[in-house]
């Protein structure tokens, strides 16, 4: 079993969608896939119409086994499942801070279901936290969608220095670009400069600005389940077998 | 116990499933159109009765098992035996089967699937069924239960309503769909204590009979080699009863029956000795370098077009109006059998009679067994097999009779050492039947006589193995432990030491 996290420390990059579609994409390469919402706002458990989960609540997440494996749900799609969030998630912070191991305790916590998937996804909440370090830790590959501005841009360094000072191993980087608008000049010359700053950090695939991606809110699914030959759905596919490539999971 | 998968519902629960919500959940259906749909079994329905149904649709092979988990694969496949189905789940569900039965079409008729899936109020399914409608013979609904996690009560919820609409163990679809009583190559004979050996000679004739008879449609179709096996079984337990029950019948109609049930038998003996080498191929192969394997494929190559003939020939003799006349006049004189004439043993108590053949059978098989000395000829090994062959058909006859527990201890062990006895047997027969292969041709290729050659000295080397294991197992038989078995086994026995 192989962790990936799906982070950015901006908000609004377009990471549940990415986390939503990458699983869903997955699955349908025949992997099982489990993906986790960290996001006490619980929007990966939305797109999938799964409810939020009411009994894993305050340090559950991290303390109780049968409570963490009783709060996942299959999605409508095979091979994929879904551990939906709650807003109980915002306090993860604070009962990390009163563990012991408390960098470690998300993977401790996933090992628990590690049989069950081949995969497993973090949708993960846009800041810097105890969680943050512990998905830094936990996961084989961060996938972090980066829109091709230059906030973003700044935000994407900042990660890269965090890792450095932390000494936490870069190589997990794994940047995408995402909605981008072709016709803008600004996205083109920020991809450039980023893909020049960081050669082996960006992956070819990138994600386009579309309405598809937008409208999976009233549809509440993923695209490749909606609107399978779209431009959208063809970058996820193509992102998917780009990261299972790096991840040394591709068939 | 596990619940169950499936369930097999009342037809008419159809309209009641697909229509009615299950408590607070919503039920959406997909039905879809109905295609052709073919039922597999072996002959003798080993899926049947295990509980398994196969059937094939739209390319694929479909296998529901005793517990309602359905399993699905291609139905690529280069021959109708189990083993020649493409690599997958439903071979693998099957690898139980006998390797000499192929499957064949027990019925067709139509197949309608409707997926049917439970959500609830954000349109999330919880549960999905799927229903399938078969309709052959007769009509049979199977719906099959597919949870999802975390959704444990809303299967639970589906459930108890396909239990309240009459759900019952799948085991049974595959009976419903293809009806009639399943052949069975071992009918039940019932021999009551009153019985006369008369009547019970003449039931278990006339029971095996159809048996027999059942067996010629696959004979001449050659779907598989058993077809002529149990045919010759059949007529092997009727020649068995005509001799062992002497003076049962009038003499003269014994000896005529007697002579007419050889003849049936002889006609099949050069089809069945090919089938018995061909069938050999695989071990004849791992028993000799591959340097030598060319020469075999030019072995079983002639041996095939030599069985085509038999088979021909056969096949002539089963359609030809001489064998329809005469197993018809068989038939109707064991349906009927005012006319067979009674002997002197008529009125002797079936059961006494059948005890005391059992007992001399067994006695003479230990004091056989106690006069082998390393001298012994291999035919008189040959012949103990046929007193056990003879044994443990007379025992099956009368099974009932006999306390069940050593019953089955004596019986499975006269089946092992009847095997080795059997193996040795066709050792030395092999070596014979090799050489007139061989005689036969007119000019064998080199590299045929040189596998024959090195097959035949295998074999040869074989020779002592087989026949130590087989004295060996014949004196474990005839020993004070399994002596004591078989007498316990017979009626007013059990106190026996």
């Amino acid at each position: 079993m192989k962790i990936l996290a799906c982070y950015s420390n901006k908000g609004g990059v377009g990471k549940t969608a990415t986390s939503v579609n990458l699983a869903h994409a997955f699955a349908t390469m025949g992997l099982r896939v489990l993906l986790c919402d960290l996001d006490p706002q619980g929007a990966s458990g939305f797109y999938f119409r799964v409810k939020p989960s009411k009994k894993l609540t305050e340090a559950r997440f991290f303390e109780d086994v049968a409570r963490l494996t009783d709060a996942i749900r299959a999605s409508d799609y095979e091979g994929l499942d879904i551990l939906p969030a709650n807003m109980g998630f915002r306090d993860f912070d604070v009962f990390l801070s009163r563990m012991r191991d408390k960098r470690s305790r998300l993977k401790k916590a996933l090992t628990a279901v590690q049989g069950d998937y081949d995969l497993i996804l973090l949708d993960c909440p846009p800041n810097i936290s105890t969680l943050s370090e512990n998905v830094f830790r936990a996961a084989d590959a961060i996938v972090v969608p980066v829109i091709p501005t230059t906030l973003s841009e700044r935000t994407f360094e900042h990660l890269v220095d965090f890792f450095d000072t932390h000494d936490l191993p870069k190589s997990k980087l794994l940047g995408v670009f995402s909605m981008v608008q072709t016709s803008k000049s600004l996205h083109g010359d920020t991809m450039k400069s980023l893909t020049s700053a960081h050669k082996k950090r960006f992956l070819r695939a990138w994600i386009p600005f579309a309405s598809d991606i937008e409208r999976m809110g009233v549809h509440r699914a993923p695209l490749l389940a909606t609107a399978p030959k779209g431009v959208a759905s063809k970058a996820y596919r193509a992102l998917a077998a780009e990261v299972l490539e790096r991840m040394g999971l591709a068939k | 116990m596990l619940p169950l998968l499936s369930y097999l519902l009342p037809a008419k629960a159809l309209a009641s499933l697909a229509q009615g919500p299950c408590g607070k959940l919503s039920l959406v259906a997909s039905p879809g159109h109905p295609t052709p749909v073919t039922v597999w079994d072996t002959f003798d329905q080993a899926l049947r009765r295990s509980g398994r149904a196969l059937w094939e649709d739209s390319g694929r092979f479909t296998l529901l098992l005793p517990d309602g988990a359905i399993l699905a694969q291609a139905a690529d496949r280069k021959g109708n035996f189990a083993a020649d189905l493409a690599p997958g789940p439903v071979k693998a569900a099957l690898a139980d089967l006998s390797a000499l039965r192929c499957l064949l079409p027990m019925t067709r008729g139509e197949i309608t699937e409707t997926r049917l899936a439970l959500t609830d109020d954000l349109h999330k399914t919880c549960v999905r069924a799927e229903l399938r409608l078969f309709n052959t013979e007769t009509r049979a609904l199977l719906i099959t239960l597919q949870g999802l996690r975390g959704y444990d009560k809303a299967l639970e919820a589906l459930r108890a309503q396909v239990l309240t609409l009459g759900g019952e163990a799948p085991r049974t679809l595959c009976a419903r769909l293809v009806g009639d009583t399943p052949y069975t190559s071992k009918p039940e004979v019932r021999i009551e204590a009153a019985d006369s050996a008369f009547d019970a000679a003449t039931r278990i004739i006339a029971t095996y009979l159809p048996v027999v008879r059942a067996n010629e449609p696959g004979i001449l179709a050659d779907h598989d080699t058993e077809f002529l096996h149990q045919y010759r079984i059949g007529l092997r337990k009727i020649r068995l009863i005509l001799g062992l029950f002497e003076g049962v019948y009038r003499a003269d109609r014994t000896q005529d029956l007697r002579d007419r049930f050889a003849k049936l038998m002889r006609a099949t003996g050069p089809l069945r000795d090919l089938d018995v080498a061909i069938l050999d191929r695989d071990h004849a192969h791992a028993m000799l370098p591959p340097s030598l394997h060319p020469g075999l494929e030019a072995l079983f190559a002639a041996l095939a077009t030599e069985r085509q003939e038999a088979l021909r020939q056969m096949a002539a003799h089963l359609q030809g109006r001489d064998y329809a006349a005469e197993i018809k006049t068989l038939t109707r004189l064991f349906d009927k059998p005012r006319h067979l004439g009674p002997g002197k043993l008529a009125d002797v108590l079936a059961t006494d009679l059948a005890l005391r053949l059992i007992l001399a059978r067994h006695q003479k098989i230990c004091q056989a067994a106690a006069r082998i000395t390393p001298e012994t000829p291999d035919e008189d090994l040959h012949l103990i097999r046929l007193h056990l062959k003879k044994l443990r058909y007379l025992i099956e006859f009368f099974a009932p009779l006999f306390a069940p527990v050593p019953y089955k201890v004596v019986r499975k062990t006269i089946k092992g050492l009847q095997d080795l006895l059997g193996q040795f047997n066709d050792g030395v027969v092999q070596q014979v039947s090799l050489q007139e292969v061989l005689l036969r041709q007119a000019a064998p290729p080199v590299a045929m006589a040189q596998s024959v050659g090195a097959l035949m000295a295998v074999l040869h080397g074989c020779h002592g193995t087989d026949r130590a294991a087989a004295i060996a197992a014949l004196q474990a038989f005839t020993g004070p432990d399994l002596c004591t078995i078989f007498h316990s086994m017979l009626p007013g026995q059990g106190d026996l030491p």
